[in-house]
C-alpha cells in the first residue's frame, strides 16, 4: 500500500475496504476496473453525504451536523430508489426508514475490520490548536486585530514564524558534519570497510544526532604519480593511507 | 362522556409517550452499540472524506453511523451485481448444451456492477476496447481508401 505521503493513499484504503465488503458478500474475484470504479462510486458516496450534512446543518445556521442532517442527507441519497413515507414532509426523522434498515443492517451483519494497518502521518504540532479559538486558548487578540472577535479560530503561525524553526532544525542536522580538508590531506574520524566509508556518527528515525561512536583516527593523502606503464606518460592521483 | 374521551385521548397519549420512549431508547441503543461494531470502512478514512467535504461534528458515533451506511450502500450495490452475475451464469448455454461450465468462480465485472449501478442513479460506461488509431475496427476497403 502507498504510504501517506502519496496522493492515491486514501483511494487505495477505498479499494482495500470495497474489495473486502465484495469478499463478504459472495464475490471471489473482481476486474481491477471494476473494483476501481466501485472504490470511486464509494469515495464519492462518502463525499455526498458529507456534504449533504454541512448543507443541513448549515441552512439550520449550525456549523456541527448532528443526526437529524445525517438522516436526512441518507434519507436525499435514498431517493433515487424511493423509501417508505417519503412522500410525508412532516415525517419525524428519528423513526426514519433509512435509520431503520440501518438499525436492521447492524444487528444482521457481523463487523469485518480494516485488512491491513494504516501508517499515519507525522502527527503536526500544530494541528488541534490551529482549530481553537483565541478563548479557548487563553490568548488576547493582537492590538492590531482588534476588530476580530475571540470566538474565531487563532491565527496560524506565519511563514517568518515556520522558517525560523525550520532554520533551528537544520542547525542541528549541520553540525553533524565536520569539516575534513586540511594541508592537502583528509582527516577525520572515517572508517573504510570493504569499498563503503562508514560515518562515526548515527542518526535516529528523526534525524536527530545520537551520540558520536569512537573510531580509530585513520590519516590519507591524495599524491601525483608520473610513472605509467608502456613508456607514456600519465599523472595518475593515488589516494594512500598512511 | 367528557370523561370518557378525556380518558381515552390520555391514554392514547400516555401510549404514545410510550411509543416514543422506546423509539428513543432503541435510537440510544443503536448509536451506543455503533462503539462495538468495527465497519470495514476505517473511522480514519471517513473522517478524511468527511473533513474534505466540509461536515464536522466532533461525535464519533456520527462518523461510525455514516461509515455503516456506506458499507450497506456498497454491501447492496455488490448484492444486486452478485444477483446479475448469477443470472447471467444460470442463463441455458445455446453453442454447447452438453459442457458444463468447469469454473464456478464469480467474478465482479464491469458489466454486471454497471447494471447494479443504473438501478442508484449511477451510469457507468465502460469502453469495449481501446484504438491504437482511428481506422482500427474498420474494413480493408475503408482502410484502403
Amino acid at each position: 500500500m502507498e504510504s501517506p505521503a502519496n496522493p492515491n493513499f486514501h483511494g487505495a484504503i477505498a479499494t482495500v475496504s470495497v474489495s473486502q465488503i465484495c469478499g463478504s458478500v459472495g464475490y471471489t474475484s473482481v476486474q481491477p476496473s471494476a473494483l476501481r470504479a466501485f472504490s470511486d462510486v464509494a469515495i464519492r458516496y462518502l463525499l455526498s453525504i458529507g456534504r449533504l450534512c454541512a448543507a443541513s446543518a448549515a441552512s439550520h445556521n449550525r456549523t456541527h451536523c448532528n443526526l437529524f442532517d445525517l438522516v436526512l442527507s441518507l434519507e436525499t441519497l435514498s431517493s433515487t430508489r424511493g423509501f417508505s413515507g417519503g412522500s410525508n414532509p412532516t415525517r419525524p426523522l428519528l423513526e426514519s426508514v433509512v435509520l431503520k434498515e440501518l438499525m436492521a443492517y447492524l444487528r444482521i451483519v457481523d463487523g469485518i475490520p480494516f485488512a491491513k494497518l494504516i501508517l499515519k502521518e507525522r502527527e503536526r504540532s500544530c494541528s488541534l490548536s490551529s482549530s481553537m479559538s483565541f478563548a479557548q486558548m487563553g490568548m488576547e487578540v493582537p492590538v492590531a486585530m482588534a476588530h476580530v472577535p475571540r470566538w474565531l479560530p487563532c491565527f496560524p503561525d506565519s511563514w517568518e514564524a515556520q522558517k525560523e524553526r525550520e532554520k533551528e532544525k537544520g542547525e542541528e542536522k549541520n553540525t553533524v558534519a565536520k569539516e575534513v580538508v586540511v594541508d592537502g590531506s583528509l582527516e577525520g574520524d572515517w572508517m573504510e570497510e570493504g569499498n563503503k566509508l562508514e560515518l562515526g556518527f548515527s542518526f535516529d528515525p528523526g534525524l536527530n544526532l545520537l551520540q558520536k561512536r569512537e573510531r580509530q583516527k585513520v590519516k590519507f593523502r591524495i599524491r601525483l604519480d608520473s610513472n605509467s606503464a608502456r613508456g607514456k606518460r600519465r599523472k595518475n592521483c593515488y589516494l594512500a593511507v598512511d | 362522556m367528557m370523561s370518557g374521551s378525556g380518558n381515552s385521548s390520555g391514554a392514547a397519549s400516555t401510549a404514545g409517550a410510550d411509543g416514543r420512549h422506546d423509539d428513543d431508547a432503541a435510537l440510544t441503543e443503536f448509536l451506543s452499540s455503533l462503539m462495538d461494531y468495527t465497519p470495514t470502512i476505517p473511522d480514519e478514512l471517513v473522517e478524511h472524506y468527511l473533513g474534505r467535504s466540509g461536515f464536522n461534528c466532533p461525535d464519533l458515533r456520527l462518523t461510525r453511523l455514516v461509515a455503516v451506511a456506506a458499507q450497506k450502500f456498497i454491501s447492496d450495490i455488490a448484492s444486486d451485481a452478485l444477483q446479475h452475475s448469477k443470472a447471467r451464469v444460470a442463463a441455458p448455454i445455446k453453442d454447447n448444451k452438453s459442457k458444463q461450465p468447469k469454473d464456478k468462480r464469480l467474478v465482479l465485472t464491469m458489466e454486471d456492477l454497471s447494471k447494479a449501478l443504473r438501478e442508484y442513479g449511477v451510469n457507468l460506461k465502460h469502453p469495449e476496447y481501446f484504438a491504437d488509431s482511428p481506422l482500427t475496427g474498420t474494413d480493408p476497403p475503408t482502410r484502403e481508401e
